[in-house]
This record gives structure tokens, sequence and C-alpha cells, in this order.
């Protein structure tokens, strides 16, 4: 029975350090657990009165702004699929061509991959003017650095017979690029694109409040005027266009990896 | 076989001149062309036509400035460092709390949506209800609790969990549905309860799964913390204070903030990564 033992053990070991880590957070950023559940029929009054009835006046200007939203997310992608294309290309064992530029590059993607799309916004509001642009870069930032990422990672994995094969052939750089490590890599580097599709999509609410453009703008406009009504069909609008592209990506995805 | 069957079957084509060529799987590769060139019109568009930037407001030599400004962080007062280290770690542990949170409340729901554990009426209904929880952004579910709570972290948490209980819900189910039948079988023959079948078989074989998962949303989480703060303007979180010191101009001190909130996000990249790779092993 001593297996058994161990692992109620462990269990309740786990148990016990995660109770501690939830007390000390709780103690370090004051928060007041009994408050949370004493208010939460208010909030939820708070929340009913404040939201409802939805406003759905102003839907043909949030149309619009989803329109942005959704190039937005596209251009980013596109961008960062072709930036990142070429830093995964120097980050990868297999291709790298200097072990110099590899670390470089790959400083270079953690740095726009690890430092928040948000930040990014704050950052570069100051010499950029807020709007459509700087959400754009914002997005075009964040998406190399991810792809670069997952791209380097595929080219890593693919098979390294046809690069060595070409090789021997005697063909160039690009000629391998060209003829072996696209072909091989282009089906997952499409999922992984419309990957980040999705995520620019989900990100781009919070762009847009920071640095303007998109349906974010027009959230951040309703928090100022306290507008809830009208911003709660904005909510929808958003969730709607989640909801649509998660489908659709997985399925175009599900035929390109088929 | 006559030599058309074979040549259909070898997925060769007859060209008029009788040779053989083999034929390309035309509809994957046509998708593929057709979304690239799709994006690439999208941005063209976008970028040219709907944007319409005013060049004349970016100045090369103020972004000179800018950068001569932000570059001087040995110039931030020492306590001025401190209490922007002290934002990071309160920001760190906002993200804890949230994940902690989230997979409390996640595993029972997970369970409930898993299709090899709960019937497949239940588990759609319970899918269902999380992919519209996940589809409004985090940032929202905090704007509709600020109302009631007000703008503190405990509202920022409340917020920040419904989509990271929804993130693991899906997760974890898919995890569970991924367990081996034959091990869940093997129990329910000897007898043993649901609760048994789940304690026994499918927690122990989706250990390493969770593990990662909950590795990765970790990672996802600390960004989250960070951004949530300025956008929605909750105080005493790294990003609200980056913020401020945006608006008052302080760019060597902004600078130094982001510089932190950086290291801490790229360990949390590195040590999720390393128990990712341990966890598949």
């Amino acid at each position: 029975m001593s297996y058994f033992r161990n692992k109620r053990l462990m269990g309740l070991l786990g148990l016990i350090a995660l109770s501690l880590v939830t007390w000390f957070v709780t103690v370090q950023l004051n928060i007041d657990w009994l408050r949370v559940i004493k208010d939460l029929p208010n909030a939820i009054t708070f929340f009913i009165n404040d939201y409802f009835p939805v406003d759905f006046s102003k839907v043909d200007v949030q149309l619009l702004a989803i329109g942005e939203t959704i190039m937005i997310a596209v251009s980013g992608t596109t961008t960062g699929m072709i930036i990142g294309f070429f830093l995964a290309l120097m980050i990868s064992m297999k291709t790298t061509p200097h072990p110099t530029m590899r670390m470089i590059s790959r400083t270079l993607a953690s740095i726009l991959r690890n430092i928040p799309e948000g930040v990014w916004a704050i950052m570069l509001l100051v010499s950029f003017w807020s709007g459509n642009f700087l959400a754009y870069i914002v997005m075009s930032i964040v998406s190399t650095g991810f792809l670069a990422r997952v791209f380097s990672d595929s080219i890593d994995e693919t098979n390294a017979s046809a690069i060595e094969a070409l090789q021997a052939t005697g063909a160039s750089y690009w000629q391998i690029v060209r003829h072996a490590v696209i072909p091989e890599t282009m089906p997952s580097l499409l999922s992984w694109s419309l990957y980040s599709i999705e995520n620019n999509i989900r990100s781009s609410t919070i762009v847009g409040m920071l640095a303007g453009g998109g349906i974010g703008f027009y959230l951040d406009i309703y928090k100022g005027y306290m507008d809830y009504q009208t911003m709660s069909s904005a909510i929808i609008l958003i969730a709607i266009l989640v909801l649509v592209t998660d489908n659709v990506t997985s399925r175009i995805r599900n035929k390109i990896l088929s | 076989m006559s030599e058309q069957s074979k040549v259909d079957k070898m997925n060769l084509q007859k060209k008029p001149n009788g040779e053989f060529r083999l034929k390309k799987n035309d509809s994957k590769d046509f998708i593929m062309t057709a979304i690239i060139i799709g994006m690439i019109l999208v941005t063209i568009f976008f970028v040219f036509v709907v944007i319409d930037y005013k060049w004349d407001i970016f100045s090369w030599t103020f972004v000179g400035d800018l950068l001569k400004e932000m570059i001087r962080i040995d110039l931030v007062p020492n306590d001025l460092k401190l209490e922007i280290i002290s934002r990071v770690y309160n920001t760190v542990l906002l993200g804890f709390m949230t994940t902690i949170l989230g997979v409390v409340i996640a595993l029972p729901f997970g369970l409930l949506a898993a299709r090899n554990i709960t019937n497949q009426t239940v588990s759609r209904i319970t899918k269902g209800i999380f992919a519209v929880i996940r589809a409004i952004p985090t940032i929202v579910w905090v704007l509709m609790f600020v109302a009631g709570y007000g703008l503190t972290s405990t509202t920022a948490i409340i917020g920040m969990t419904f989509h990271t209980v929804s993130f693991f819900v899906k997760s974890f189910s898919e995890s569970f549905e991924e367990v081996d039948p034959g091990s869940i079988e093997a129990l329910k023959a000897t007898g043993a309860s649901k609760l048994q079948i789940i304690t026994g078989a499918i927690l122990p074989d989706s250990y390493t799964k969770l593990i990662s998962w909950i590795a990765t949303r970790t990672e996802i989480s600390f960004a989250v913390a960070v951004v949530i703060g300025p956008a929605v303007g909750v105080p005493d979180t790294i990003g609200s204070v980056i913020r401020v010191f945006r608006t008052k101009g302080n760019y060597n001190a902004m600078l130094f903030a982001v510089l932190c909130v950086f290291l801490v996000a790229l360990l949390f990249e590195i040590l999720a990564s390393r128990i990712k790779r341990k966890a598949l092993l």
C-alpha cells in the first residue's frame, strides 16, 4: 500500500503548497475574498443595469471598425510572416548562414515577442500618432516575434534529407530555401500564421484601446463616456468575430494539414 | 488489371503525347496559394488605402532625441527602480493568482466537458458555454466587473479568471479525451466508480499534459496582467506605471520598466519551454 500512501502524501503536499501560495498572494495584493463573494449579487445587478438593454443604434460604425480590426490583424500577420520567415531562416540550426547572425536574430525575435503588445503600444505612442497605423505596427511586431519562433521550430523539425540532397547537387542557399525549405514547411507555416491572425484579433481590443484603431478604439471611447449599453453591442460583435474566425481558421487548418 | 486503372491508382496522368506525369494534389496547393495572395492583397489595401497616415507628424530628430533620453537608465533614481521592481513583482503575483484560480475552477468543468467521462450532450453544452466565454476578450471581462467591484487588483483577478478558466477547460478536456480508453475500460471492469476512474486513470494519464498547459498559461497570464493595467486603469500593476511614465515624459524610467517586464517574460518563456520539453519526454 506504500505506493498509494506516497501518492496521497504527494497530493496533500501539493495542496498545502498551493494554499500557501494563495495565502501569500492574498496578503501581498490585499485581496478581500469575502468582499468578492459578498458583493457578487451587487456586481451582477450593476452589470445588468449598466449594460442592458443592448443599444444597437451605432452598429454600422462598429461593423466598419470590425472590418478595420480584421484588416489590422491580417496585415500584421502578413508582415510578421514575411519578416518572421527570414528571421526563422537565420535562427534555425539547419539554415543559419552564420552563428553570429543566429544569435542576433534570436535576441531580436525574443525582444519583439516577450514585450507584451500593450507595452509596445504605449511605448510607440510617444513617437507615432495613435490610430490604425500604430495598431498595424504593434501587430506586426508581435506577430514577427511569435512567428519567427514557431517558424524556426518548424524548419528544425523538417526532414533534413531534402536540404542535404539539394546541397549535394551544389544548389545555392536561396535555391535550397526555395525548393526544399519552403515546400516542406509551407503547411505548418500557414497554419501558424492563421493562429497568429486569431491571436491578433483577440489582442486587437487591447491594442485598439491603447493605440487606437479598430473596434478597441471605440471600446475606449464608450468606456470614457460610460456609454455601456452601446459598448455591449460592440462586445457582442467582438465575440461573434472571434467565434467566426476560430471556426474558419480551424476549418482551413484541417484542410491544409490533412 | 488494365493499364488505365493502374495509372489511376498510381496517381499518374497520361498526357496527350503518351507521357506520364504525376498528378498534383491540387486542392491543397490551391488553398494555400489563395490564402497567401489574399493576405498580401488585404495588407496592400490596408497599408496604402485605408491607413492614410499623416507622416508630417513623424520626425526622425524627435525619435533620435527620445532614444538618447530613454537609453540613460542609469539616471533613474534607485528608489524609483525599487518601486518599479516591486510593481513587476505584484504583476507576477497577479498572474500566478489567476492561473491558480483558473486551474482549480477549470478542473471539474474540464472533466464535465470531456467526452469520454460524461456523455456527448453534457460535453457539447459545457464546451459551447466556455467557447462563448473565451470569445469575449479578457479586457472586456475586467471592464464588466469594474462597475460592481471598483478599480482594484481584485477586480483584475476576477476578470482575468474568466478567460483563464475557459482556456483551461478547453485544453484540459482535450487532454482528458486523449487518455487511453483501455485504462478507463480496465478500471470500469473492476467495478470502479466514476470518481475512482478519474483519480485512478484519467488524472494520472493526462498529468504531464496538464502541467505543460499550466506552464503555457502562466506565461500568458503574466503578459495579460501587464497589459490589463493600462487598458482598464488598474493601479499598482507595472503596465499602469509604464503608462504614467509615458504621459509624464519620464522616458528613461519607462525603458527601465519595459526592460524589467521583458526579463521576467523571458524567464517565464524559458521555464515554460523547459517544463513542456520535460513533459513531452
